[in-house]
């Protein structure tokens, strides 16, 4: 047994253990984080088609986009706050809440829209 | 020793190249005036979300209302008794269009266009903002006399479209979105996707778990069920692309026989448009492939109602959910539903 420990430590140094063990132990943190479903869902903000910004539901925040858009989460509820675009048609789309829900604002290409933690997809 | 050591390296490095290899591409589109969501696990899916993407952006600029250069712009614009050609991919939605007009008893019907621009729902709407006025009954009853599937003509052989009146308008919108899904699917090929066109939902290669959006407020979602590789689902309710005017909900699918909205009627004695009681609100259906067809069948189930949707989804054998404005459902033919 201890003919074995001394394989290990000739092979690594205590440095190299370190790191193997943090950089084990930020995987898992990421995999924990990543993979884990929100609560209440998450809300997306995509810009141009490209994923912008993903945040909680629940944690309420105002999201500035480019200086063109503003999304604010609050108590539950996702709305546009400000837009430069003309007519400010997502201005008057109200507040969304349920997964599935979203916000559009085609002049300046940007999606807003709440996913769940637990499904793939809502039909 | 140290060749161990490298070894070992060299055997984490190629394990987490392969690991960020084969983690899902995603895509995320706003195409046919909604949110398309695409992913593709394993290798070669970045490739094959360009290939797809630029697959819908053509089928757009074919089947696009809006687009002067589509098929249908034409077709829309043409006068009567001119003979107008169209592709083999609008002649298959066509077929498709045809086809449930007859099973839904001529309520699916793409020559609603004219209808459905008077209520205002035109390509650049997209939700909750009321016209000022609403359309008169009598104008409304004046359009119907150019609203019906026997206004045009197909000859799938000639490849041409022909209508009876120039003022016949129409609109594939409510399948063109289920086409496109299964387009999209068939590019995927063998590779593991979920294609969600605007609720338009593909599995290919691969089970997934879908939730039926909650019709009112409330829930998060109303329910949720397996989508086993193969099936496809579509979804229409009253509550996308709708907007409100003295208390009344008016959405964007409207009924070629009546004119009205799905769960509108006109009070003759009252001179106004209510809400039906208790009306179907949300229909839902699975099928195995037949893209279009699905999307096509949802309309038809919204407007048939629940009673006579729920015997049209037996009758062919289909998987669905309806719900009723009070929230009652029911789940045809053995779906499993698991409500939230």
């Amino acid at each position: 047994m201890k003919e074995k420990a001394k394989n290990i430590f000739s092979v690594f140094k205590w440095g190299d253990l370190i790191i193997l063990l943090i950089l084990i132990v930020s995987l898992a943190l990421a995999i924990y984080y990543f993979a884990k479903p929100q609560e209440g869902g998450t809300v997306e903000i995509y810009l141009d088609g490209k994923l912008y910004r993903s945040v909680s539901l629940n944690q309420d925040t105002e999201i500035d986009i480019n200086g063109h858009n503003k999304v604010k989460i609050e108590g539950g509820e996702v709305y546009m706050l400000y837009s430069d675009c003309d007519g400010g048609d997502c201005l008057k789309m109200g507040k969304i809440s349920k997964e599935g829900g979203m916000i559009v604002c085609l002049p300046n290409r940007v999606v807003v829209k709440i996913v769940s933690g637990d499904l793939d997809a809502i039909t | 020793m140290a060749k161990l050591k490298t070894a070992f390296v060299i055997l984490v490095l190629t394990l987490s190249v392969a690991l960020l290899c084969a983690c899902a591409k995603t895509g995320q589109y706003f195409i046919f005036g909604t949110f398309v969501d695409i992913k593709i696990d394993g290798a070669g899916g970045g490739s094959k979300l360009k290939e797809v993407e630029s697959k819908l952006k053509e089928l757009e600029s074919r089947f696009s209302v809006a687009l002067n250069s589509s098929e249908v712009y034409k077709i829309n614009s043409a006068k009567a008794g001119e003979a107008v050609a169209v592709s083999d991919e609008l002649l298959d939605i066509l077929k498709v269009c045809e086809e449930v007009y007859n099973i839904s008893n001529g309520l699916f019907d793409i020559t609603v266009l004219p209808l459905v621009e008077l209520w205002g729902f035109d390509a650049a709407f997209y939700n909750s903002f009321a016209p000022e006025t609403l359309p008169d009954i009598e104008e409304i009853r004046d359009t119907l006399e150019y609203v019906g599937f026997d206004k045009i003509t197909i000859d799938y052989e000639g490849k041409t479209v022909v209508k009876s009146d120039d003022r016949v308008k129409i609109d594939v919108g409510a399948v063109a979105k289920g086409y496109a899904v299964g387009a999209a699917a068939n590019l995927c090929g063998s590779l593991k996707s979920l294609i969600n066109i605007g609720g338009n939902i593909a599995a290919v290669n691969g089970e997934y778990k879908i939730g039926i959006a909650s019709p009112r407020e409330g829930k998060a979602y109303f329910g949720s069920f397996e989508l086993k590789a193969g099936q496809t689902v579509s979804t229409s309710g009253d509550y996308e692309r709708c907007y409100f005017k003295d208390g009344v909900r008016y959405c964007h699918v409207i009924n070629p026989k009546t004119g009205l909205p799905a769960g509108v009627v006109y009070d003759d004695e009252e001179r106004r448009y209510k809400n039906e009681e208790n009306p179907l609100i949300s229909a839902t259906v699975i099928t195995e492939g037949k893209y279009s067809y699905c999307d096509a069948i949802s309309t038809a189930l919204l407007l048939l109602g629940f009673d006579k949707g729920e015997k049209l989804l037996k009758e062919l054998g289909l998987k669905g959910v309806l719900i009723k404005a009070d929230l009652n459902y029911t789940a045809v033919c053995g779906l499993e539903l698991t409500l939230k």
